[in-house]
């Protein structure tokens, strides 16, 4: 009887817990930022000093372990070579490290393309928590006009845009991510097209260009910049890896890559430029 | 007082060991989820209850700093600290894989309950062979993780009342 009675408080409490998710899940699918916002950004402010101090202690673990084991992702030879050069340069002195950091400071200052429109540098400070999404945090903040949709760029093209922003942090949503679409333009053929982020891939999967259009390996693609686009048109975006057609030409599937690399980036610059809707 | 006091800086340290170090250990692109790994551990350690308790928090605060909804995690992982607990009161002896075995299992379950109800509400890259293989791999590395994470978490649960027996002590909630 006594075990049957604790039993059902056991369940009691598993019921009221999963009613409890489900309520949360419901507000915050069905657009409850309203109220799950605040209660968001005020955690991320008030761990992100002690999410720092954790980073920046452990950031030297993360170095190695990154050299140690991600040689089988990286697929390009580019960065294996990338790879090759800093295991040689094992031994680089710090005053060659704050160098070289230095050096990505100014290169980031002076885009090219984004000329005309005023931008926020941030440092990148986390990668993203969860293994579902494709996402980083950085340095700045609602206090430094940083709003949920603007664009972020870095030396090479687009990096991805705002999707949640606290006072002294941004979380960015990389083009990469599973949920990211980014309206595109074929910079030869002048076609327009959705750059769509993939599950447990870095490269990016082209999608809405007809089977007619001529598409070449090295192509590259940038934002086309239409009505209702979330980033300003001209913005370096991927370049085309593969081109395959199937079905006999009635389809083709178009991967690209990021003019930018994602997994290395250190700086970075969020653009102020709200555009003019929601849309990639 | 003093347990619940050490099981809140455990849920301190789950979350900031999620967000700001285990995102730089990746392995095949995948970090373990540290936060079911010591619901398992609490669960096995304490009981259904607790376990669900445990992960109920655990999974709310993780979630704070997701762009999936809110309560997805906190559902998951309570329901799986639950199973766990349940799983652990049926067993009379174990062999000393088990709760590794278990931790597998059980990452496995919070993982698919997580994409499956996320897929249901709208994150449709949550549904695919990708999210998936993300979880077993979470779910191995977490298994692999379990050893080093129960010691802690026993210590957490570890009060002046009888001492439980076992890895990880018996049910007790």
């Amino acid at each position: 009887m006594v075990a049957y009675r604790r039993s059902g408080r056991r369940r009691s409490v598993l019921v009221l817990l999963i009613v409890t998710s489900l309520l949360l899940i419901t507000l915050d699918a069905r657009g409850g930022g309203g109220v799950v916002g605040p209660v968001r950004n005020a955690a991320r402010d008030l761990l992100s000093p002690a999410q720092n101090a954790v980073e920046d202690l452990t950031r030297p673990i993360g170095d190695w372990w990154d050299g140690t084991f991600s040689a089988g992702e990286l697929a390009s030879e580019n960065r294996a070579l990338r790879r090759e050069v800093g295991r040689l340069r094992g031994e680089v002195s710090a005053s060659r490290a704050a160098r070289r950091e230095n050096e990505r400071l100014r290169a980031n200052q002076g885009l090219p393309f984004i000329t005309g429109i005023a931008s926020v540098p941030a440092e990148v400070v986390a990668a993203s928590p969860g293994n579902f999404e494709d996402t980083i945090a950085i340095d700045r903040g609602s206090r430094d006009g940083i709003a949920i949709g603007m664009p972020v760029v870095a030396g090479e093209g687009v990096v991805g845009r705002v999707s949640g922003v606290s006072r002294t942090r941004a979380t960015i949503q990389l083009v990469t991510d599973p949920a990211s679409g980014i309206g595109v333009r074929f910079v030869t053929s002048n076609t327009f097209a959705v750059a769509l982020g993939r599950a447990g891939s870095d490269q990016l999967r082209v999608d809405f260009v007809a089977p007619e259009t001529p598409v070449a390996r090295g192509e590259m693609l940038v934002t086309s910049g239409l009505q209702n686009a979330a980033y300003p048109a001209g913005l370096p975006v991927a370049s085309v890896t593969s081109v395959d057609r199937t079905r006999r030409n009635l389809d083709q599937t178009i991967l690209a890559e990021p003019m930018v690399d994602l997994a290395r980036l250190q700086f970075v610059r969020v653009l102020i430029w709200t555009g003019t809707g929601s849309a990639g | 007082m003093i347990r619940g006091i050490r099981l809140a800086l455990l849920l301190v340290a789950v979350v900031l060991l999620q967000t700001a170090v285990l995102p730089n250990l990746r392995i095949a692109g995948v970090a373990p989820e540290i936060g079911l790994v010591v619901t398992v551990g609490v669960a096995f350690a304490a009981g259904p209850t607790a376990g669900a308790v445990f992960g109920f928090a655990a999974g709310l605060a993780l979630d704070l700093f997701l762009s999936t909804p809110l309560g997805l995690s906190a559902l998951a992982w309570s329901m799986t600290g639950y199973g766990v607990g349940v799983v652990q009161g049926a067993v009379l002896r174990t062999v000393w894989w088990f709760p590794i075995a278990l931790t597998f299992v059980a990452g496995c379950f919070g993982g698919l309950v997580f994409c499956l109800v996320g897929a249901i509400v709208g994150q449709g890259q949550l549904w695919g062979f990708a999210a998936l293989r993300t979880v077993l791999l979470s779910a191995l590395y977490g298994a692999v993780l379990a050893p080093l994470v129960f010691p802690i978490v026993r210590f957490a649960l570890h009060d002046d009342g009888p001492r439980p027996s076992g890895l990880l002590g018996g049910q007790g909630w």
